[in-house]
């Protein structure tokens, strides 16, 4: 704690410095502030925590994987939307206020006036346009594009004034405002860059910090490859504290890079950092700890990440010329169900997360409270209705106990998992260990990330894949996934017309839950898709990790969940010396 | 890794002059002695692993894991008795609490799992096994409850052989290369140090790594086995080829070595009966100081999960599914493993220390 | 001599080259490409990946895309990294300074115990001192030293050691005066540099205690010390002197297993070197800041051994270089 005190006024005094140069510019003057509601807080402080890896990029639109893009939005980057991190709600961000029309076709913007970047230069809706212009253009690569074409159309959207966007879309589509999460650019920095071709290699890692400007809590102070980010309050924010002051309290925000969970382990227990994210194998040796030291465990639940197992049911799969059963057992439900009913998911939760996990039944992540369905169909652990389940599609068991189909072939097929995730590994051990006692012969391998996916996304030559992806708030995000011409639709993917009437009748329900507004009528419709994955096992889902956090007791105005962690609220959090 | 030990016999080979070695000698041989008891014991134990491990290598106890090694009693209320020991049921995450109601005794020479042994014979005969199927773990068992002590066994299979299996290839491939290098000299000899030292250039490591990458991670464990020694001893070779062709190109000046070829010998008879023999002392004592750093370079392959792939069992994959101070501190008997390695890579060292010594040509 | 150097300059380039054009066919062999992670994310279409595709040259030939890096290469470009969009050269030169400095830090640890103990060890012979080395030296030969980083870690936590456990500098390090930038790094440094070195202070140890011994025993000592001369001098200004000839070959050779040795200790330790880095490239397939690693990787290795050998024909007359 004494580095921290040392730490501390050292950075203060560079603050007050910065203070006074900053000061001189000539801000806009705030109109739309948003005030805090928690209890007034403590200025200053150095906040400590980790990060596992380096990011790739700064530049947020680029971002394409979350050790990128969780290092800068919503603290560097803001949004003209956001999500609450306790109710997962859309919440105003950058856009004080909204109206959609009565279509439901025309969305307006209302921007905060009076936001700055944190060079001092003001937010308008030109950024705003600018921040499309970059997403509509097809020579950046970023996944914000691809979600916002609604029927084959980039939406239009143009300024009404200083202060006002407009959006217009080809047909009502109520995941838009969704799309609205995307990080807005300072056209002032950026605009040359992009003009000269050069948009794709702004902002990298070999960025000067102080270049890099948004209009969130913190700006990047210093980048050490490998070792540490240090980010600063951001003196212009938007965001107050009961009385009035600029948020956010915590003045210094270093984040270590570690490497591995491990160290940020390590670094935590040695009482360096303020948060650590616990693992399952560690939470019994933290629980005792943080009885006697300084610190609190917190349990935000279920995560949003899913893992689950997807059957082959692409009968263009090469392999099946050699072997044409295989696509007969995995079509059978009764095959598929057995399958569930092997799944034992207190022993994976106990095994492959050490205790702290939760089952999952339906493709919507859990935690997800919005759109979650729990009364899907489940299938618990049970043996011997699984075997009900095998009889019924015609399968046997031959004198050895071996488990052989209506023609006489002996059941055997693989598990693939990538290599190198432990908590799959061990899934895919309990999977095939329960399904040998089923009387099958079950190879299970990991494999390269890499060979994996080109067997899942072109060669489609696996049987059975342990796979997760992490899912969002939004269930149309998913529609890659789920609609039956998606290419990540794993079990049969780009079909030209569903193979199934479920198939066909998911592909409807997207449709309805896109074009409807009323978050009760797009539950109803996800709803029952959850249904019909449940009933029809294309995929069956396993169990998810817990989001556990270990939190110093000086860090004040937490609001811990699995979906924000400890840190979405940033600005309001404060350090008690 | 080892290319600095086997530097150390190279370099040790040229410089190596008569010590007195009487008494302390004696005592330092008696060492090598008893470190090539262990490995030997060490082998035996892991070729007859299926004959004294009570389990399959992959058998699990899903209601048994993290379970602390099974405390087996002798003797009971009336003094000695024949072991048993008592049955242990789960009470919490990874706690066990033991029921003292009934006594299991242990059965040896029982029938269980078959299996085969060395693909010549196939019994069901265990050294051990309890009643009543209560599962016992020598040494306790791991985040799936799979019995420590068989699998340790089992993975010696891996650890032990792979640097024994690798220094083979290394030795065979480095001997012919460097012997013909050496005998025959010119474009040969100077194409082939290039080859060696290109080799020798790369950092070991990082060839290591892009070419463990490249195997695909489905194959059959065996196989598997067999590309990661190859990988291996492919960077093994060039050093030792390099000392071959040298030692090759001073015994060719020898006269006998003159002799037997105005005798007419054909080549082949000349570096097979008369040059190689002189670099067989060589081979040995190098043998015995690259093993060990092949075994450690299996265990840092798995660490980086390039290694021998779950289920199957290898020392290095075990140890590092042990990284976790969490583990260390509520199980710490998951670290046995590395203690095998430990044993192992120690006592070869002593071993190749002792060779060294008394195999001294001079 | 200086032709001897001249020399062995210009064989390096060929060197580098066959070496180049081995490492990236190696690491072509494997199935898949950097964009596979891609693939599954999925807001990103396969229209965009097709894109990327081509900006990255990954849609040529094998051989294509070699050539166009060697010309690149030869321009002084090594290309730009798929995964940081930025050229390589910005990312791999702090990693190489940050390996450097970690391995020169063992090495001193290595060469500073391993010189007076494996003299003492030799000039005691088998006296109790020299046997506990010995135990010492084998111990460290026999741990794994990723698993060594472990404990080590593992024992600061637990007792409360004020040492850094990860990186190589800490956060107040920009607002340091030099003097105290230093420490810090050698702070940082103590534990990565104790790991990586102990092996090679084993080995060294051996190495310079059978050295000793055989210098001790030849004639010429003996003549020195039949002469009256003192032990001291003996040993120092004699024996020692030519003990350490042959040592000299043994640095070249143990620079290569420092380097893989860094590697994993880099990983574990989380030093911000070469090898970490590495470990990404080659996993995530980013192929040009990966063939950036084994080309400076190669380099370094080439350069040690370079020096080894002109430090051994400086050191030793009786070596001609023609």
């Amino acid at each position: 704690m004494e580095k921290f005190r040392v730490s501390a006024v050292l950075l203060i005094f560079i603050f007050i410095f910065s203070f006074i140069l900053s000061s001189s510019l000539t801000a806009a003057e705030l109109k739309d502030p948003w005030i805090s509601q928690k209890p007034q807080g403590k200025h200053g402080g150095t906040l400590i925590t980790t990060l596992l890896s380096d990011p790739k990029t700064f530049n947020p639109i680029i971002a394409a994987e979350t050790s990128s893009s969780g290092v800068v939005m919503g603290y560097i980057f803001e949004r003209l939307v956001t999500r609450n991190g306790v109710t997962t709600e859309i919440e105003p961000e950058l856009a004080k206020d909204w109206k959609i029309s009565e279509d439901g076709k025309t969305y307006t913007f209302y921007l905060r006036e009076g936001v700055n970047w944190s060079d001092g230069e003001e937010f308008t809706a030109d950024d705003v346009i600018f921040t499309f212009d970059l997403i509509k253009d097809e020579s950046i690569p970023t996944g914000s594009r691809d979600v916002m074409i609604i029927d084959g159309e980039f939406p239009q959207y143009k300024k009404i004034d200083k202060y006002t966007v407009e959006f217009k879309l080809p047909e009502p589509f109520a995941p838009f405002l969704n799309n609205m999460l995307a990080p807005i650019l300072p056209k002032h920095r950026l605009y040359k860059s992009w003009q000269q071709g050069k948009f794709n290699s702004s902002w990298g890692i070999n960025t000067d910090p102080a270049d890099i400007i948004g209009t969130g809590p913190y700006k990047m102070v210093d980048y050490k490859n490998g070792e540490r980010i240090v980010m600063q309050a951001n003196q212009n924010y938007w965001r107050l504290d009961p009385e009035g002051r600029s948020l956010p309290y915590i003045k210094n925000w270093v984040r270590i890079i570690t490497g591995s969970q491990e160290t940020e382990s390590l670094l935590f227990e040695k009482g360096e950092t303020h948060i650590l994210g616990v693992r399952g194998i560690d939470y019994k040796r933290f629980k005792e700890k943080s009885e006697e030291e300084d610190f609190d465990l917190i349990d935000g639940g279920p995560t949003f990440s899913t893992n689950f197992l997807v059957f082959n049911l692409n009968p263009r799969n090469p392999k099946l010329e050699e072997e044409p059963w295989k696509l007969e057992w995995f079509s059978s439900i009764h095959f598929r169900r057995a399958v569930a009913y092997s799944f034992d998911k207190n022993t994976m939760i106990d095994q492959a997360l050490a205790g702290q996990g939760s089952k999952q039944w339906s493709p919507i992540s859990t935690p997800n409270k919005i759109y979650l369905n729990e009364n899907v169909k489940k299938y618990p652990y049970n043996l011997e209705k699984a075997r009900e389940e095998l009889q019924k599609g015609g399968f046997s068991w031959n004198d050895a106990g071996e488990l052989i189909d209506k023609n006489g072939h002996r059941v055997e097929f693989n598990i693939l998992t990538n290599a190198g995730n432990d908590v799959r590994e061990a899934l895919m051990n309990i999977i095939s260990t329960e399904l040998r006692n089923l009387g099958m012969k079950i190879n299970a391998t990991p494999v390269d990330f890499n060979r994996m996916t080109s067997m899942l996304m072109s060669e489609w030559n696996f049987d059975t894949i342990l796979i997760g992806l992490t899912g969002g708030v939004e269930p149309h995000s998913g529609s890659n996934v789920w609609l039956s011409h998606g290419h990540l639709h794993m079990w049969n993917p780009r079909q030209e017309k569903p193979a199934t009437d479920w198939e066909a009748h998911i592909d409807e329900l997207f449709i309805k839950a896109a074009q409807t507004h009323e978050v009760e009528k797009r539950a109803e419709y996800y709803g029952e898709f959850q249904e019909i994955i449940a009933e029809k096992l294309p995929v069956i889902y396993t169990v998810v990790p817990n989001a556990i956090y270990a939190v110093r007791d000086s860090l004040k105005n937490t609001e811990v969940t699995a979906y924000g962690g400890v840190t979405w609220n940033i600005y309001e959090l404060y350090l008690e010396q | 890794m080892p290319t600095e030990k086997l530097n150390k016999v190279d370099k040790d080979f040229k410089n190596i002059s008569p010590r007195k070695r009487k008494f302390q000698g004696f005592l330092k041989n008696s060492f090598a002695l008893s470190a090539a008891v262990i490995i030997i014991i060490l082998y035996i134990l892991s070729i007859f692993a299926p004959f004294i491990a009570p389990y399959e290598s992959t058998e699990v106890f899903k209601k048994h894991f993290y379970h602390p090694p099974t405390k087996i009693h002798f003797t009971d209320e009336d003094g000695l008795s024949a072991p048993y020991i008592y049955k242990t049921e789960a009470v919490g995450w990874g706690e066990y609490k033991v029921d003292q109601s009934q006594k299991y005794y242990l059965n040896f020479f029982s029938r269980g799992s078959e299996y085969s042994l060395l693909g010549l014979f196939s019994s069901d005969i265990h050294l051990f096994q309890t009643e009543g199927d209560i599962p016992i773990f020598l040494l306790g068992s791991d985040s799936f409850g799979r019995d420590i002590f068989t699998r340790i066994l089992f993975g010696g299979r891996v650890s032990l052989f792979i640097g024994f299996v690798a220094i083979i290839i290394t030795t065979i491939i480095g001997v012919i290369v460097g012997s013909i290098s050496g005998y025959y000299g010119g474009w040969i000899d100077n194409l082939i140090m290039r080859v060696v030292e290109v080799i020798m250039s790369i950092p070991s490591f990082y060839l290591l790594l892009a070419l463990a990458a490249v195997l695909p991670l489905d194959l059959s464990s065996a196989f598997r086995f067999f590309l990661i020694v190859s990988i291996l001893a492919f960077q093994g070779w060039a050093g030792m080829a390099r000392v071959i062709r040298g030692m090759v190109l001073s015994v060719k000046q020898e006269d006998y070595v003159a002799a037997a070829k105005a005798l007419g010998s054909g080549d082949r008879r000349i570096i097979f009966k008369h040059i190689l023999p002189y670099t067989t002392t060589y081979i040995i004592i190098r043998a015995t100081v690259a093993i060990p750093g092949y075994i450690i370079m299996e265990s840092g392959l798995s660490f980086i999960g390039l290694g021998i792939q779950e289920p199957s069992a290898s020392w290095g994959n075990m140890l590092s599914a042990a990284q976790n101070v969490s583990k260390i501190s509520s199980f710490p008997w998951l670290l046995l493993p590395g203690f095998f390695i430990f044993i192992t890579v120690l006592s070869y060292n002593i071993l190749g220390d002792g060779l060294r010594d008394a195999l001294d040509p001079k | 001599m200086r032709n001897y150097i001249l020399r062995r300059i210009i064989i390096t380039i060929p060197l580098l080259f066959v070496i180049s054009i081995m490492s990236f066919f190696i690491m072509q062999l494997s199935p898949g490409s950097y964009l596979d992670q891609i693939k599954m994310n999925p807001d990103i279409s396969p229209e965009l990946i097709e894109t990327m595709e081509e900006d990255f040259g990954l849609d040529k030939s094998v051989p294509v895309q070699y050539l166009y890096w060697l010309k690149e290469l030869l321009q002084g470009n090594l290309g730009e990294s798929f995964t940081y969009r930025i050229p390589v050269a910005e990312i791999i030169g702090s990693r190489l300074l940050n390996t450097f400095i970690l391995s020169a830090a063992a090495m001193i640890i290595a060469w500073g115990i391993s010189i007076p103990v494996g003299v003492y060890s030799a000039t005691h012979h088998y006296s109790i001192l020299d046997n506990i080395f010995t135990t010492f030296s084998f111990i460290g030969l026999s741990i794994p030293n990723f698993f060594f980083a472990l404990l080590l870690l593992f024992l600061i936590v637990r007792l409360n050691i004020p040492l850094p456990i990860s990186g190589m500098t800490s956060i107040m390090y920009d607002y340091m005066t030099p003097v105290e930038k230093v420490i810090d790094i050698a702070k940082h440094l103590i534990v990565p540099a104790v790991v990586l070195g102990t092996a090679s202070t084993a080995s060294l140890m051996r190495q310079m205690r059978g050295q000793m011994l055989d210098v001790i025993n030849q004639d010429y000592i003996r003549t020195a010390r039949a002469k009256g001369l003192k032990e001291r001098k003996v040993i120092y200004k004699h024996a020692l002197k030519n003990a350490l000839n042959p040592m000299i070959t043994i640095f070249g050779f143990q620079l290569s297993s420092l380097f893989s040795g860094a590697a994993l200790t880099e990983i574990v330790t989380g030093w911000p070197g070469l090898g970490n880095m590495m470990l990404t490239a080659v996993r995530s397939k980013d192929l040009y800041l990966a063939m950036a690693g084994m080309m400076m990787g190669s380099l370094m290795l080439i350069i040690g051994n370079l020096a080894a050998d002109i430090m051994l024909a400086l050191n030793d007359p009786r070596i001609s270089y023609d």
